[in-house]
């Protein structure tokens, strides 16, 4: 019998081995996927944590003027910015020494006097100046803020130009007095479209969900290839079974530990792809759409994992040491090659060498292949 | 206590155990070595402006002369915004597309600005307001000439509306902050995961003196003892992997965390000490041993790395 002869022999008898050997890995393949999948989910969901920066009371002191109705509108306007509704919490006082007193105990961080005729003021241009009285003027919290009513009066002032200039040149061009309060009535109108209906002009995307990838879907791909590597707890018993318990018998053929190499790649691969398939069909019905190609270009993927899983149990002495190397190897890998963190987040060292890793590359064809 | 330094002897002669206890030392002397680093609360926005109009152009350099209190900085794509506001280098990013302006000033609200933030931007729509504030800034003029619909006064109602934006007569607001604030730095040690380690490594060591016990017993040299002495030998061995560990690590844990973790190290000792001796009634053979091992240790990895992260 030829050394060839025997080498298919060989790989024909383990692929028959395999076969015995698949349902017990399709369950552990559950089990690791439900394991891995769980906490990457949860990762993908919470790997940014909330700042400490939480909303500010501010109080405000109305007047008790003829102008209630008036007043009490615009501070409703104010509250209905983004803006202010997700940083400010506003606290009416009902005198201006209770404002005091409640800036004094560090109750609110800003006192906002509302003059009489402050918003009719501003109406007809009078603009009655405002008084804010704060307790720390030094703070984030103070800065962040200020900004915040800088850009508010900003608005304000922008818009009053507008509104006036529109009212002057319409008056000097001896416009009716119809004509001119329709046309103030329209800028008013589009000017307050443009600064309150924000959203109409501007859409939120989570950055988590942006990008090539969402983070949900990375770490998807980063359990599945987790997953198929730790598989190898179950498929390096089958591999050294084999390599150590006909190598000498292998030796009268010629054949060495590469030719078993060979072999134990090849069924790892064969391995790998049988159970790469499920975690490709489910990939498929929760994106809604298959990647015929993806079963293809995985190919390189899964065998780059099959021979480190091949070598590793080729070359090792015992069980033990071989998983124990494998895990060690496969999380440094995955944690540099940027799965177990996404990229963006590794320090920077580790993603300067990034793209010398062969994890990357697994990574990046695990996601091309399953998106 | 003879057969506690016999068992001692016997492990400390391993190579991994001493390698478990090297790691432990040398993160710790990576900690207390490494100095503290600086950390800047300066406020950074990400911006890419896809619109070549020259409201853009009047949009950008606004912006620029703007002594706004977060530090807006260009970048060439929008990848580029989110890659900055994922790896938290900016507090979050906008994207304004190409006609974003026209769009804005007919009101017809396509395309959008595109504002991306992660869970931590808690100021992103405080920021929305002041980068509104320029778009309405540059767009008004043209808005309010576009409103009034009257091709032969368009000239004038910007000029006045320049002049009017140059006055003191529109509503204005004096800064209430006196500049006391210069983007403050905070001082962090770098954060390794030292207890998680601990924990890890203990638990490793345990199953590793379960798994020599185990060897020994395969190769029969228990065989004359009685089931007594046998388990005597298999707590002393447990002990005898798990002290060195938990000494050293108690020692690493003190230095980088003081008193906060050393219950806990304590306790999680204990529990590897009960989990092997539990395993021990189950498991008879090394070479299952040594196939739950792994599973064990990826489990407590997940676990552990998951609330470091967290």
């Amino acid at each position: 019998m030829s050394h060839i002869h025997m080498f298919f022999n060989f790989i024909r008898a383990n692929c028959k081995r395999l076969l015995h050997y698949l349902p017990s890995m399709f369950v552990s393949l559950l089990l690791l996927l439900l394991l891995t999948g769980t906490a990457g989910f949860y990762l993908s969901r919470h790997l940014y944590k909330e700042n400490v920066f939480s909303a500010i009371s501010i109080g405000y002191y109305l007047p008790q003027d003829d102008n209630l109705d008036l007043n009490q509108l615009g501070i409703g306007m104010l509250q209905d910015l983004e803006g202010m509704e997700e940083t400010v919490q506003l606290v009416q006082v009902n005198s201006v020494e209770e404002g005091y007193n409640m800036l004094a105990s560090h109750e609110i961080l800003y006192l906002i006097i509302v003059p009489e005729q402050f918003f009719s003021g501003i109406m007809d241009s009078t603009n009655v100046p405002l008084d804010i009285v704060v307790y720390d003027n030094s703070s984030i919290s103070s800065y962040i803020i200020n900004e915040l009513f800088m850009s508010y009066a900003g608005l304000l002032g922008t818009a009053q130009a507008g509104i006036y200039s529109g009212l002057d040149t319409t008056r000097a061009h001896e416009f009716t007095p119809e004509q001119i309060r329709e046309l103030s009535n329209r800028v008013n109108f589009v000017y307050l479209d443009r600064v309150m209906n924000k959203t109409n002009y501007m859409k939120t995307i989570q950055a988590e969900d942006a990008g090539s990838v969402t983070f949900t879907q990375h770490y998807a791909a980063f359990a599945i290839i987790l997953s198929l590597c730790f598989l190898a707890f179950l498929l390096i018993p089958y591999l050294q079974g084999t390599g150590n318990g006909i190598c000498e018998c292998m030796k009268l053929y010629h054949l060495n530990r590469g030719h078993i190499l060979a072999a134990n790649t090849l069924h790892t691969f064969l391995a790998l792809y049988i159970l790469f398939l499920p975690c490709y069909i489910g990939i498929s019905i929760w994106m809604g759409h298959a990647n015929l190609n993806g079963l293809l270009t995985i190919i390189p993927a899964l065998l780059l994992i099959a021979l480190l899983i091949a070598g590793i149990a080729t070359f090792s002495r015992s069980t033990f040491s071989a998983n124990i190397c494998l895990l060690f190897v496969v999380l440094v890998l995955a944690y540099c090659g940027g799965g177990l963190l996404p990229d963006v987040l590794l320090p920077k060292v580790i993603q300067q060498i990034r793209p010398y890793l062969p994890g990357t590359y697994v990574m990046q064809i695990f996601c091309h292949a399953l998106y | 206590m003879n057969r506690l330094i016999v068992a001692w002897k016997r492990i400390l002669h391993r190579k991994l155990y001493w390698c478990m206890l090297g790691v432990l030392l040398i993160l710790t002397g990576i900690y207390a070595l490494l100095p503290a680093k600086s950390q800047s609360t300066e406020i950074r926005v990400a911006v890419y402006l896809e619109d070549t109009s020259a409201y853009t152009t009047q949009f950008k350099e606004e912006l620029d002369a703007s002594a706004s209190l977060y530090q807006f900085y260009y970048v060439d794509a929008s990848t580029d915004v989110i890659r900055d506001v994922q790896a938290g280098d900016a507090e979050c990013g906008f994207v304004l597309p190409d006609g974003f302006f026209s769009g804005y000033i007919a009101g017809s609200g396509e395309p959008k600005v595109s504002l991306y933030e992660t869970s931590a931007s808690t100021l992103s729509s405080a920021i929305c307001e002041t980068f509104f504030h320029y778009i309405f800034k540059v767009a008004s003029p043209q808005i309010l000439v576009d409103t009034i619909d009257d091709a032969a006064l368009s000239e004038e109602l910007k000029s006045r509306m320049q002049a009017y934006m140059n006055s003191d007569t529109i509503f204005r607001m004096s800064s209430v902050t006196d500049g006391a604030y210069d983007y403050k730095e905070n001082t962090y040690r770098i954060q390794l995961p030292i207890y998680e380690c601990t924990c890890l490594l203990v638990l490793f060591a345990s199953l590793f003196s379960l798994m020599l016990f185990l060897q020994d017993q395969e190769r029969g040299i228990y065989i004359a003892l009685s089931g007594k002495r046998r388990y005597g030998i298999l707590c002393t061995g447990l002990l005898a992997g798990i002290l060195p560990i938990y000494g050293i690590g108690m020692l690493c844990n003190g230095i980088t965390y003081g008193t906060a973790t050393l219950l806990q190290v304590t306790l999680v000792s204990l529990l590897a000490y009960l989990l092997s001796l539990v395993l021990s009634v189950f498991i008879k053979k090394s070479r299952t041993l040594a196939k739950w091992i792994p599973v064990l240790l990826l489990i407590t990895i997940v676990y552990f790395f998951v609330n470091y992260i967290l």
